[in-house]
């Protein structure tokens, strides 16, 4: 399939925060109450039209477990986004934040954009950490910020096309040097064809290992 | 269909073996089932799932006939008494002579059998219920205890929610073949459980202490023609059972382990399954000749490995969790901690054995994400809680690995195969010797071996590689993915299973390299025609999940050439420095610290005690404070640690090395 720009995600963040729950919906919209935890990585994709513009965005998941970072945090660096999530309804992740913060900054690109995402807006009623709380964390360490829900799929779509149109910005800015793949941004064969009008979303197949 | 598992434990007694040599489902069409006949000799640990092809609804009851052996190979030395012990659907037990004589064509002469037919068992799935028979010398014939041994008593019979062995006392007198008797036993939970004897006498059983639940002592008179004779021994016995089909709205059937078989698969899933079940006889046979060699301290004999790893080696369901154990070595680590694992459980529940409570709260969010299309693993009964313990109970136990998320699939599949103390002690087995350091926080072992599998695959796939590295496939991440779990979420249950016969027969990591490669290799061309990375996750996730015959894969692993092995060992050399130095720089302490640490660890070799611990610090330089710390040394005791985390944990506690952070 042709696209202008191919943009590289990571989705980071501490386990069970929803980051597998996040990609299926904005991947294959549906959400998925019980699946097998995410060991390494997985991957999905899906196009978006930003500017009349065929983007491609090639998400990674990652595991979130701490052990796991020893071995994604290598795949970070040629990322344009990264979706950095937390569970609003658990304190402690909203607390590991900046962990995964400085872990990603020391592994990535200076110019990656990241969408800081506090998730289970549908569980407000357990929410352990405020809006605001999370705003004020965006707010000081340059992030985008939103809340979402997986299950409700509020914002997701928000969540991942808002980022890529940051990147978008930063691209028509001329922060990167396209033709450097290491940013995670990949000039495709529609570059500078004007696109199609509507804003035509497929999802695409989203691997899985799952179990028999 | 129902899978029964049994596991005999003999306490006390030397030289002898039990066999059960049948077991068939009553009430139905399918009542017998000749092929389930197995015999081992003295064997710690036995349990055995038996599959039965009917609607567990249908089975009225379960027969199980056990078999008393000698040692001695030479039959007809003595006339073995026979003992049967049939639970009838209506819980009645009854005890009658018999005479083995007959059978005296058989290689071993029976002792005793004891037939149990099990009604209760069907009425809740997961529960266990015990039986003990106790053993005693047969006076009458002069024969030394070993050679001459029968079933001394009827059975107590008492229904158990988990998977604990009681403590049966064996210093009463033993009620021999003609004593007889009925007594209405009161049963923990409340059922009356009764046994029953030919004659109709009083026959003395003692009360069973099983998780706190006592079935009532009954004092009577002791009867027979061995009185006075002192039981040499106790068979416990546990029967449970698992449903494996009856899920009501199943509209696709299950595999015999309770996995759903993909819309996708069926066919081939049936059409394999009759190609196998052509040849299970011969499987069982060739296994039950094995089994019938098991050494006289349980253990298999030596061919038992070479034949789990050869080409046509499969190990059938019923002697898997036997063969698993003794051949991974779980069986000889259960046998030789001086803490047995119920005392380890108790010692994690009760918060006395360190666990991070992160590491508890992270287990119990994963429980639920753990095979949740399983039944067994679906709803917070069934399997669950022994997975909980499992996972909780190792956390506490080897400190340098606690828990790492992929730990739970594997201990979920151990779970399906043996029971609780055995997965448990399978977990330890695999962690220690086969992916050593492959779950610890830095997870150095594995990292060191996908970065060989890498060069590995450059090597004899180079045009695929070229593809991968084009599309940025991550391979190290993939391999991990494949590896950490040993492929438990990836491979179709038969076929992972027969992965696991050779893993755990000593294939070990080898097996996971060949494995991969051969995987890569069957679907290159399909895998070269993808555009990005999902598109080559979709093919691998499709393709794996299309692995239904078990012997397929086995085949083509073994057309991998043979020189495969040395270069991956090559290549797991020269990645070795490459992946430690990486690790050293992440270590919060300073490089020389933990180079003089390594070093001493390297001479050392394998460091596992907490004096040679103290000592590999002290030579090392580190801080007594660190070394000398009295909780250190306990959780390092009786512990598999590697050196790097041992490093870790050392530096870590010492305040005089220069941190980083």
């Amino acid at each position: 399939m042709s696209y202008a720009y191919l943009f590289k995600y990571i989705i980071i963040g501490d386990t069970g925060v929803g980051k597998s729950c996040l990609l299926l919906q904005f991947t294959d919209k549906r959400f998925q109450q019980v699946h097998d935890l995410t060991i390494g990585v997985e991957f999905g994709a899906r196009m978006i039209t930003i500017d009349n513009k065929q983007i491609k965005l090639q998400i990674w998941d990652t595991a979130g477990q701490e052990s796991f970072r020893s071995i994604t945090r290598s795949y970070y660096r040629g990322a344009a986004g990264a979706l950095l999530v937390y569970d609003i309804t658990r304190r402690e992740t909203f607390n590991h934040l900046t962990s995964w913060l400085d872990d990603a900054r020391q592994h990535s690109n200076s110019n990656m954009t990241i969408m800081l995402i506090g998730n289970k807006t549908d569980l407000e009623h357990r929410r352990a950490v405020s809006f605001e709380e999370g705003q004020q964390f965006a707010n000081e360490h340059g992030l985008i910020f939103l809340e979402t829900s997986a299950k409700t799929a509020a914002n997701v779509e928000e969540a991942f096309i808002n980022t890529a149109r940051r990147i978008y910005e930063k691209i028509q800015q001329g922060v990167f040097d396209v033709s450097n793949e290491s940013f995670g941004i990949k000039v495709g064969m529609a570059a500078q064809q004007t696109g199609s009008v509507n804003v035509s979303i497929q999802g695409q197949q989203r691997s899985s290992s799952g179990c028999c | 269909s129902v899978l029964l598992g049994v596991r005999v434990e003999a306490v006390g007694l030397c030289e002898v073996g039990l066999s059960v040599d049948t077991c068939s489902a009553a009430g139905t069409p399918d009542s017998a089932t000749p092929d389930a006949a197995w015999s081992w000799r003295f064997a710690h640990w036995m349990w055995w799932p038996v599959p039965h092809t009917v609607a567990p609804s249908a089975i009225s009851a379960i027969q199980l006939k056990l078999k008393l052996i000698s040692r001695d190979e030479a039959p007809g030395r003595r006339s073995p008494e026979l003992l049967q012990a049939s639970y009838r659907p209506d819980l009645q037990a009854s005890l009658r002579p018999g005479d083995l004589g007959k059978k005296e064509e058989e290689a071993e002469a029976a002792l005793g059998v004891a037939e149990l037919a099990l009604a209760k068992v069907l009425a809740s799935p997961h529960e266990a219920l015990l039986f003990t028979l106790p053993v005693h010398a047969s006076a009458h014939n002069g024969a030394s205890p070993h050679e001459a041994l029968a079933f001394s008593r009827p059975v107590a019979l008492t229904p158990s929610g988990n998977g604990g062995v009681p403590v049966n006392g064996t210093d009463s007198a033993a009620v021999g073949a003609h004593g007889s008797a009925a007594t209405s036993l009161p049963a923990a939970d409340g059922a009356v459980v009764g046994v029953s004897a030919a004659d109709g006498s009083s026959v003395p059983t003692r009360g069973v202490a099983h998780d706190g639940a006592h079935v009532g002592a009954h004092d009577g008179a002791h009867h027979g023609a061995h009185h006075g004779a002192s039981p040499v021994g106790t068979l416990l016995v546990r029967v449970t059972w698992r449903p494996t089909l009856d899920v009501p709205d199943a509209t696709l059937p299950l595999d015999v382990y309770g996995f759903q078989v993909p819309m996708a698969h069926v066919l081939a899933f049936h059409r394999v399954r009759v190609s196998t079940g052509r040849d299970s006889t011969m499987w069982l046979s060739q296994w039950n000749a094995l089994m019938r060699r098991t050494g006289v301290d349980g253990s298999l004999p030596a061919e038992a490995a070479q034949l789990a790893r050869s080409k046509f080696g499969r190990v059938p369901l019923q002697h898997r969790p036997h063969a698993w154990l003794c051949l991974s070595g779980a069986r000889d680590l259960m046998l030789a901690s001086a803490v047995p694992y119920r005392e380890l459980v108790r010692r994690a529940e009760m918060g006395e054995a360190p666990i991070d409570r992160d590491v508890s709260k992270q287990i119990e969010r994963d429980l639920p994400r753990t095979f949740p299309q399983h039944r067994a693993f679906a709803s917070p009964t069934g399997l669950r809680e022994a997975l909980r313990r499992v996972l909780l109970t190792y956390a506490s136990y080897n400190v340098s690995v606690g828990y790492c998320q992929s730990l739970n699939f594997i201990v979920a599949i151990f779970l399906l195969v043996a029971d609780e103390e055995g997965a448990f002690w399978l977990l330890v087995a695999l962690c220690r010797t086969v992916v050593a350091d492959y779950h610890t926080r830095d997870m150095s072992g594995l990292r060191i071996d996908t970065a060989a599998f890498v060069t590995l695959v450059q090597e004899k796939l180079p045009s695929l590689h070229a593809h991968f590295v084009k599309l940025e496939v991550p391979l190290e991440i993939l391999a991990s993915q494949w590896w950490l779990c040993l492929y438990a979420n990836v491979l179709p249950t038969a076929t992972l299973l027969r992965m696991w016969d050779v893993v755990l027969a000593g294939g070990g990591v080898d097996t996971l390299v060949a494995s991969s490669l051969s995987l890569l290799r069957r679907f290159e061309p399909r895998l070269k025609e993808t555009e990005d990375i999902a598109g080559v996750y979709a093919v691998l996730a499709e393709a794996t999940t299309a692995v239904w015959d078990p012997d397929e894969l086995m085949l083509s692993m073994q057309e991998e050439p043979p020189a495969q092995r040395l270069a991956m060992h090559e290549q797991r050399e020269s990645k070795r420095k490459e992946v430690l130095e990486a690790l050293i720089r992440d270590l919060p302490c300073s490089e020389a610290d933990v180079m003089r640490l390594l070093q001493v660890q390297r001479r050392q070799g394998f460091v596992h005690k907490s004096h040679s611990i103290a000592i590999a610090a002290a030579e090392a330089g580190v801080p007594s404070s660190a070394a000398e710390s009295t909780s250190l040394c306990a959780m390092c005791l009786d512990r598999y640690i590697s050196a790097t985390d041992l490093a870790r944990l050392l530096l870590l506690g010492s305040p005089m090395a220069g941190r980083k952070h």
